[in-house]
C-alpha cells in the first residue's frame, strides 16, 4: 500500500469526478494494463476497487473515476487536492490487444460510468495502430464521460443516450448491432469488442455476440473485500473477479450462470441482480 | 495412476477421511462458494476446508480487511458468511461438480460452547466429511480465540461436539499462545480425531502519514511465507510428545511443494494451501502434486506417507 496525496479531482459530469495521484512508484504502474484495477484506502472510510481511467503525463499520473454512488464513492468525490488516500495495486488481469494491427477492428462498447474502464483501453488500441470503433451510450448528455479524449483517440464515435439529449436516442447495444451487421465472417474474425458498463447492457452485448464469430472481453464489476483473490467475495460462478478477471472473455462469460442474475451480498450469500431491463 | 508401481502415491487418510493427495484447501481461502471450492478441486485440491460457519449470517469487518506485508497478508475479515443453512447450496454445487472425488470440511464456530454444539449438528446436517472447529480466529471479538488458547474449554467444546456428532472432528489452534502442546493435549483429551494448525499470528500495521491502523478493526491475523516457520516448529513440538497420537495437519505460509515435505517431515499427516492462492493462483495445488512426486521419486520413495514425521524424532 502507497499512501500518497490527491494531485487533483476532476469534475467529468454529473455527480462523477476523476480523482488523480502521482504514484512514487512509477514502474510499478508503468506497467499496468487498461482493465486493471486499484484498492483506494479512504482512511476512516473504507477501501473500494477502482478502475485507472487515465494513466501518464508529467508529472506521471493515475486517474480514477467516481461516480458518486454511496458512502465510499461520495468520500472519493468529496477528496480534495492534498488529502490522503491509500492505494495498492494494480490487480488483475486487463484487456487483451491483437498482437498485429494488420487488418484488425477493435470496437469499444461503454455504458455510463463503464467508460472508466474502456476509455484507456480504447486509447491503447488506438496507440497500438489498430482500428478503432468508439460506441458510447449514457442516460443523457449531462453524464457524458471524456468526449473529447474518445474523439482524440479515434475518428469513428458514435454516440447514443436513454433520452437522445446526445447523439441518438437509444441503447449502445443498438449501435453494436448496426455496427456489426454488415460484416463479412472473414472481417468478424479480425473484429474484437472491449465492453464495460451495467451488468444488463453486458448481458444483452453477450446474447448479440454469442455465436458471432466476434471476439469480446468483457470488464465485470462484483463486491470485493481483498482485491488479490483470497476472501471469494467477488465470486462469479466459481471465476474470482478480482484475480481471474475483472477482464473475461467471452468463451468464460457463456458460462457464467450467474452473470446477469446474482452476485453475492457481504456475507457471501447468493443474491439476485436487480430486474435485467435490457 | 495409482496401480502403476512406477508413479509414487500421494493419498493419505487422515482421521479417518480418505484423501487423493495430502494438499486441502484452507478455510477463508477462495471458500465462500461452491463452485470457487469445486475449482481448487479441479486444480488438484485433495479436499477443501469451508470458509468459517456460523448458525446466523455474519457480514464481517468493513473494508480495509486486508492489508500485504513482507512475506504475507494481515487480514481481519470477520468471520462472514452466509450462515450455515446459507452454505447448503453451496455444498450441493460443489458435490455435484466434485461427485466424491475430494471431502469437505466444515469449518465451524460459535460465540458459547452451545453455539459450537449446534453449528456442528447443522453443518453434518449438509452432508460434509468431517468438522473443523475453529478455536483460534483473531479477529472477531468473542469467538473463535476465546474458545481456543484455554485448555480446559478446548477439552469441554471438543467433548460436547464429540458426543452430538458422528463425523470426524478437528480442531484448529492457534499459534498465540506460549505453549501449543499444552493445547494440543487438550484437544486430543477433549476427543478429538485430530489437530489442525496453525491459525494466523495476531499483527497489525500502522500507516505512518496518516498515523492510523490501516484494518479497520485495527489488528489482524498475519499469514503467508512469514509465518511458516512458526507453523513448522509448532507441528514438530506436537508430532514429536510422545503423548500426542492424533493426526496433525499442517498448515500456515504453505506456497511450494518444498514446503508441504517441510510440514510433512515436521509431523503433519497431510497440509492445507491458503495464502499463496493470492499470488500464486489455484494451479499451485497442481505444481506441488507434481513437485511432491519428483521428490518421491528421486529420493526412492513409494508413498508420501513415508515422509511424515522424518524430522519429528530428530534432535532429542
Amino acid at each position: 500500500m502507497e499512501v500518497l496525496r490527491v494531485s487533483n479531482v476532476i469534475p467529468e459530469a454529473r455527480n462523477i469526478a476523476t480523482v488523480m495521484i502521482e504514484p512514487k512508484d512509477i514502474a510499478r504502474f508503468k506497467a499496468l494494463r487498461p482493465g486493471q484495477f486499484v484498492m483506494v484506502w479512504v482512511p476512516g472510510v473504507d477501501e473500494v476497487p477502482m478502475s485507472v481511467s487515465f494513466l501518464g503525463g508529467s508529472p506521471f499520473s493515475l486517474g480514477m473515476t467516481v461516480q458518486d454512488i454511496g458512502e465510499a464513492t461520495h468520500a472519493l468525490c468529496s477528496l480534495e487536492k492534498g488529502d490522503l488516500i491509500g492505494i495498492r495495486g494494480p490487480y488483475g488481469k486487463g484487456f487483451r490487444f491483437p498482437r498485429s494491427p494488420e487488418g484488425w477492428m477493435v470496437i469499444g462498447v461503454s455504458g455510463g460510468v463503464g467508460t472508466a474502464s474502456t476509455i484507456l483501453a480504447m486509447e491503447e488500441a488506438s496507440r497500438r495502430g489498430l482500428r478503432t470503433v468508439e460506441l458510447v451510450g449514457a442516460r443523457d448528455n449531462g453524464s457524458l464521460l471524456f468526449r473529447g479524449r474518445w474523439e482524440r483517440s479515434s475518428s469513428d464515435v458514435r454516440y447514443i443516450t436513454d433520452d437522445g439529449s446526445s447523439g441518438r436516442q437509444g441503447f449502445v447495444t443498438d449501435l453494436l448491432r448496426e455496427a456489426i451487421g454488415p460484416l463479412t465472417s472473414d472481417e468478424r474474425r479480425r473484429t474484437m469488442v472491449l465492453t464495460c458498463g451495467p451488468e444488463p447492457m453486458l448481458v444483452s452485448v453477450r446474447d448479440l455476440l454469442k455465436g458471432s464469430g466476434i471476439g469480446c472481453q468483457f470488464s465485470l464489476e462484483r463486491f470485493m473485500k481483498c482485491g488479490i483473490g483470497v476472501c471469494d467475495s467477488c465470486s462469479l460462478s466459481g471465476h474470482r473477479v478480482c484475480q481471474d478477471g475483472p477482464v473475461f472473455a467471452l468463451s468464460q462469460v457463456l458460462r457464467m450462470e450467474e452473470m446477469g442474475m446474482f452476485h453475492r451480498d457481504r456475507s457471501g450469500r447468493k443474491v439476485p441482480l436487480k430486474e435485467c431491463v435490457r | 495412476m495409482a496401480d502403476d508401481a512406477t508413479v509414487p502415491d500421494l493419498s493419505v487418510e487422515f482421521a479417518g477421511i480418505k484423501l487423493s493427495n495430502p494438499l486441502l484447501l484452507a478455510s477463508g481461502i477462495a471458500d465462500e462458494t461452491g463452485a470457487s471450492m469445486a475449482r481448487a478441486v479441479k486444480e488438484g485440491a485433495g479436499g477443501v476446508v469451508t470458509k468459517s460457519l456460523s448458525i446466523q449470517p455474519r457480514q464481517g469487518h468493513p473494508n480495509p480487511c486486508i492489508v500485504e506485508v513482507e512475506g504475507g497478508l494481515i487480514n481481519a475479515m470477520g468471520l462472514p458468511n452466509p450462515g450455515i443453512e446459507g452454505f447448503r447450496e453451496e455444498i450441493e454445487h460443489y458435490k455435484k461438480k466434485t461427485r466424491g472425488r475430494a471431502p469437505i470440511i466444515a469449518s465451524v464456530f460459535g460465540s458459547s460452547i452451545e453455539e459450537y454444539v449446534e453449528a456442528s449438528t447443522l453443518a453434518e446436517g449438509l452432508g460434509v466429511d468431517g468438522l473443523e472447529l475453529n478455536g483460534s480466529c483473531p479477529n472477531a471479538k468473542g469467538l473463535g480465540l476465546q474458545f481456543g488458547q484455554d485448555p480446559v474449554v478446548i477439552i469441554e467444546l471438543v467433548r460436547e461436539v464429540k458426543a452430538r456428532t458422528t463425523l470426524p472432528v478437528l480442531f484448529k489452534l492457534t499459534p498465540n499462545t506460549h505453549d501449543i502442546v499444552t493445547l494440543a493435549r487438550a484437544v486430543q483429551e477433549g476427543g478429538a480425531d485430530g489437530i489442525v494448525a496453525i491459525n494466523t499470528l495476531q499483527a497489525m500495521k500502522i500507516d505512518i502519514m496518516t498515523a492510523r491502523p490501516v484494518l479497520t478493526n485495527t489488528t489482524g491475523g498475519l499469514s503467508g511465507p512469514a509465518i511458516r516457520p512458526v507453523g513448522v516448529r509448532c507441528v514438530f513440538e506436537m508430532a514429536r510428545a510422545p503423548d500426542i497420537r492424533i493426526p496433525i495437519m499442517g498448515v500456515g505460509g504453505i506456497s511450494t511443494w518444498e514446503d508441504v515435505i517441510e510440514y510433512m517431515m515436521a509431523g503433519a499427516t497431510a497440509v492445507q494451501v491458503g495464502t499463496s492462492i493470492s499470488w500464486g493462483n489455484l494451479n499451485v495445488f497442481g505444481e506441488m502434486k507434481k513437485g511432491l512426486r519428483a521428490f518421491l521419486m528421486g529420493t526412492g520413495r513409494r508413498s508420501i506417507k513415508d515422509i511424515t514425521g522424518l524430522a519429528a524424532g530428530v534432535g532429542h
